[in-house]
């Protein structure tokens, strides 16, 4: 990737310097850095996942996400959480790679240290500083020549921090502040001590029943909520299935884009539910996965539906414009059955050749998750963002 | 993952509880980078609809957590609703399946609204009670149940139809018992923590059993200073729900032994608990035990504790790296309240003791 190239250096570059490193991640799309996150030094991770989800403006779900995913699946298999959310998996590659993030800069560190404005401050900073670095970590180390914030903290105090709310964005905390939240964490503490039962957290159900299971799967704004909660439970793959069923492939499923809907069709099938080394397998039954191959392979196969249907036929390009037949087309034929119900007849079944698995999914597992969700952190944060 | 954090006592005497911060991390939040010696945190596994996730709601249940207040069972209405459908589905598919006849016409017809458009908010009618009920009654629905060791049916079936004028009313909310006994097929990672005393946390961790969830499992390898493995004793006749053609058996055993002979358990306290006795000794009165294990003397197949003696050699014959003296073998009936807690409590002592010597 541009800016990106690398550089060794050796170990004794490094001694003493830790502490001036401030780590940093980025997220990377298509070749470019569209977002970063600064930390300081000994700061906790930032919330990643909740940030992207819920505050980046990024493009969620699509078929061209679906198949990227599909076809950097063999490349992704040893990174789960790269995939947890398709969507984001570049940043999550960001997120598992951080180590070598911090490598990078760690050679950014030795750069800037080789500026003469700093050196007699580092210096002075390396007779103090005996923090080494691991050895087989200095051998991979990476330089980046792109990275142009600064990264060298020479403040010899290092403040405390907070992070803002719902950011990765931080600010110092005053001693003020720091009292002023210690009695908040006090009055909080004591109220979640106070004898108020949920099933699956401490709170009661929020008692908005309107917001049902369905409605938050089929708004947008509402599901990024349930989708961050499914990755949490480490059960993503199951919404992001819905999703890319209802959200990528029932609207295009039609005869008139039948190039398009077999490919969505049978990328949904091998990313979620063929290939049972896909990160993204879903839990069903080995009978309904069967029953949906059998349905894609009966709509798109064009031998099956010749075979199936009474006899031949040749559908009318002016009806059907954009369509590839799927059919035999021996051009005398014609049928008792019109041209137009026949291509009527695949979209009315073809659109729902996932739902079996999608209603057993709706019925059981999502729908108890779904429970939990209603008591989680997260539903009171989709119910604000609502209001 | 929303942790559930239960202390014993308040100043009432009774169980409070806090969630602790939404956290997907395995390590349990902020002290990620050491192990938290004053947590304890035992990873319940085992191949699916072992009765994990039934054992988890029995802990939470005598914890004084979540089912005991009927305002949360109420939210679990439509589960056990969709249980009874889906249950009735299976029922009425098998009968196709099998070549079994429903033999009065009102249940066929019955049988065909369950198929194409009964919901659950239909089963608030008391009617459906009657209709269910009569259909489950129906001579050919009762031998495609005998035969139910050839299609995919919940052990809950039976107990669902014998309580449905209970489930068809508008007025219905779910008992703690019916909450125990519905089936849902655990997805994902799920956990709660409790006090054990001596200022120690229990973290109990549910997982989901089938063979796509397992790979989640490795989220927790690093982190667990306890496994309890549950194996069902009562399906050795049947096969799994996620590859059909394959005996639950052997893929308990294979599970198993990936499980206790993994280098990170080596040393960990393993419990390897035989759930649903209950089951399995109904069970065995009326199948053949031996017809599925030849090495088993036939005479002594109807014989529960010999049957289970012989499970259990099975098992630990499995074991070829893990110490025996830190593995202990226990039989469970999950649905029965008084015999998880006491089960429950054994294991935990267990696990304390081995800390201890550790």
């Amino acid at each position: 990737m541009d800016g990106f190239s690398q550089e060794r250096k050796k170990r004794d570059e490094y001694h003493g310097k830790s502490f001036y490193i401030r780590p940093a991640m980025f997220l990377i799309r298509r070749g470019k850095v569209i977002h970063s996150w600064r930390l300081n030094y000994a700061d906790h991770c930032p919330k990643v996942l909740e940030e992207i989800v819920l505050k980046l403006d990024l493009k969620s779900g699509g078929g061209d996400d679906l198949e990227s995913l599909k076809m950097n699946e063999k490349n992704v298999v040893k990174i789960e959480s790269k995939k947890v959310i398709g969507k984001e998996e570049e940043m999550l590659n960001e997120v598992s790679n951080e180590n070598e993030t911090r490598k990078e800069e760690c050679q950014n560190v030795i750069m800037e240290m080789e500026l003469k404005e700093c050196e007699s401050q580092i210096k002075e900073q390396i007779q103090m500083e005996e923090t080494k670095l691991d050895e087989s970590t200095l051998q991979t180390i990476e330089i980046s020549t792109q990275i142009d914030m600064p990264i060298i903290d020479t403040s010899r105090e290092i403040p405390i921090y907070k992070r803002k709310q719902a950011s990765s964005s931080l600010e110092i905390i005053t001693p003020t502040e720091k009292k002023e939240n210690e009695k908040i964490q006090t009055i909080k503490a004591k109220k979640s001590l106070q004898p108020k039962y949920s099933c699956f957290g401490n709170r009661n159900v929020v008692g908005d029943s309107d917001l049902n299971m369905l409605v938050v799967l089929e708004n947008p704004k509402l599901r990024k909520y349930f989708k961050l909660f499914a990755h949490m439970e480490f059960n993503i793959e199951n919404i992001l299935f819905w999703e890319e069923v209802n959200t990528h492939y029932k609207p295009i499923a039609s005869f008139s884009k039948f190039d398009k809907t077999k490919s969505i069709a049978t990328s949904i099938g091998n990313l979620f539910l063929f290939d049972s080394h896909s990160v993204m397998h879903v839990n069903t039954s080995d009978k309904l996965r069967e029953q949906v191959r059998e349905q894609i392979q009966f709509h798109f196969e064009s031998k099956s539906i010749t075979e199936l249907l009474p006899s031949k036929y040749r559908v009318n390009r002016s009806l059907e414009d954009t369509a590839v037949d799927p059919l035999s087309n021996t051009p005398e034929e014609s049928d008792n059955i019109s041209q137009l119900s026949i291509a009527d007849r695949f979209n009315e079944t073809v659109t729902g050749i996932f739902d079996p698995i999608i209603n057993e999914m709706l019925s059981s597992s999502i729908q108890d998750m779904f429970l939990r969700f209603r008591t989680s952190d997260l539903f009171s944060q989709m119910i604000s963002s609502v209001k | 993952m929303g942790n559930i954090v239960v202390s014993p006592h308040d100043k009432e005497g009774q169980h409070h509880m806090m969630a602790t911060p939404t956290s997907n991390n395995p390590n349990g939040g902020s002290a990620a980078t050491a192990k938290n010696k004053s947590e304890i945190t035992v990873l319940l596994l085992g191949a699916g609809e072992s009765g994990k996730s039934t054992l988890f709601k029995q802990v939470q249940f005598f914890h004084g957590v979540g089912i005991t207040h009927d305002q949360e069972r109420i939210e679990l209405i439509e589960i056990v609703r969709l249980n009874v459908l889906e249950n009735a589905k299976n029922l009425v598919a098998a009968t196709q399946h099998l070549n079994i006849p429903i033999e009065q016409p009102e249940n066929r017809e019955t049988a065909k609204l369950i198929i194409n458009s009964l919901n659950t908010n239909d089963l608030e009618d008391p009617s459906w009670s009657k209709r269910l009920y009569s259909l489950w009654k129906d001579a050919g629905i009762q031998k495609a149940y005998e035969n139910r060791e050839k299609f995919q049916l919940y052990d809950s079936t039976e107990y669902l139809f014998e309580n449905l004028d209970r489930i068809c009313s508008d007025k219905y909310v779910p008992t703690v018992v019916d909450v125990i006994r519905t089936r849902t097929k655990t997805i994902g990672i799920t956990d709660m923590k409790f006090d054990v005393g001596d200022g120690k946390q229990l973290r109990l961790v549910d997982v989901g059993g089938q063979r796509n969830e397992r790979r989640k499992w490795i989220h927790f390898f690093n982190t667990v200073d306890a496994v309890v493995f549950l194996t069902s004793l009562s399906e050795f006749d049947l096969n799994l729900y996620e590859d059909n053609g394959y005996w639950r058996v052997k893929e308990s055993l294979r599970v198993f032994n990936e499980v206790v002979n993994n280098a990170l358990f080596y040393k960990v306290p393993f419990v390897l608990l035989f759930n649903k006795r209950d089951l399995f000794e109904k069970k065995i009165a009326t199948k053949s035990f031996s017809k599925y294990f030849s090495g088993f003397n036939e005479a002594e197949e109807k014989n529960p504790v010999a049957c289970i003696e012989y499970m259990t050699k099975l098992f630990l014959n499995e074991i070829t790296e893990h110490p025996l003296d830190t593995v202990s073998v226990k039989t469970l009936s999950a649905i029965d309240h008084d015999n998880s807690k006491q089960v429950f409590e054994e294991v935990k002592q267990f696990i304390m003791t081995q800390q201890h010597r550790e």
